[in-house]
């Protein structure tokens, strides 16, 4: 391992001094880019030519669509590395992130339920993008149930670490089922790679603001609920010192 | 809330409960980190 190795802050002491410089950083940039973006996209933006004002319902609705993916997405290359490595850390980084990602799908799939209503005339239906993030939905809750239902940690992070590298594909299935298959109500990806543009500058840029404050505020949350299992593994370990 | 037009229970219910969520996890988190620094402090401080 060379001295400058990212592997270095799989060391719980140096990962603690880190996140104790990087969480009222990632705090402050979070507050102020969520607040930003949102205040601007629900007072500053002008009506959609089809939709009216519910467009700003995407201020709130592609954030949270975005994390709920990326945030499986990433517990997954954690549980890869618990698996692979045995690095305590990166199990706990899967486990704090869950409910975090679960949150973020919550509010996708009502803010998405709430955009529905008026423009396609239901809350919900079955087509293949929804359904493949309802199904990432019971994915999430069964991870952190299998977290609560394991006493042995090594063990819990095995069984929710295969789980997780299962449930993955129905992340990917949310995220590209509109290309997969060309059918269901839900429209095309706003945010993409390529050249192509999806939304107008005047809806993306209070968008991106929203976008980048969602990844921070996730961020924040991840290094606080890390930190806290941290403390608790410790805790643990000296009341079986103690022998309570 | 005029801007919104006949929309505007639909938007504000979205943005309400997003910020809902939010508050909730945000306090969640903060509160049972501190609940766990303070029982940790109290356990280093009987192992002493």
């Amino acid at each position: 391992m060379t001295k400058n190795s990212i592997w270095e802050f799989s060391n719980p002491l140096k990962f603690k001094k880190l996140a104790g410089i990087l969480i009222p950083i990632f705090g402050i940039i979070a507050f102020v880019c969520v607040i930003t973006g949102l205040s601007w996209g629900f007072f500053y933006t002008p009506d959609d030519y089809k939709q009216g004002p519910l467009v700003k319902i995407i201020y709130v609705h592609v954030p949270s669509a975005f994390l709920a993916i990326n945030i499986y997405l990433m517990m997954f290359l954690a549980s890869l590395i618990w698996l692979i490595r045995r690095h305590h850390l990166s199990a706990l980084a899967a486990k704090a992130a869950a409910p975090v990602g679960l949150a973020m799908t919550f509010i996708a799939i009502v803010s998405g339920a709430f955009w529905g209503k008026p423009t396609w005339g239901t809350y919900w239906v079955w087509d293949p993008r929804l359904t493949a993030f309802a199904i990432l939905t019971l994915f999430y809750i069964g991870y952190i149930i299998l977290w609560t239902a394991e006493d042995e940690p090594d063990k819990a992070a095995d069984l929710t670490s295969i789980l997780c590298l299962v449930g993955s594909v129905f992340a990917l299935l949310s995220r590209y089922a509109v290309l997969f298959w060309n059918q269901g109500l839900h429209q095309g990806a706003s945010l993409s790679l390529d050249k192509e543009k999806n939304v107008a500058d005047v809806f993306y840029q209070p968008l991106l603001f929203s976008i980048i404050g969602f990844v921070f505020l996730f961020l924040f949350l991840l290094l606080i609920r890390m930190r806290t299992e941290i403390w608790t593994r410790q805790i643990n370990a000296i009341q079986q010192k103690l022998g309570k | 809330m005029s801007h919104l037009g006949e929309h505007h229970f639909t938007i504000i219910a979205s943005y309400s409960f997003t910020l809902l969520v939010l508050v909730t996890v945000i306090a969640q988190s903060y509160f049972k980190s501190r609940k766990i620094r303070r029982l940790l402090e109290k356990q280093i401080d009987e192992k002493k």
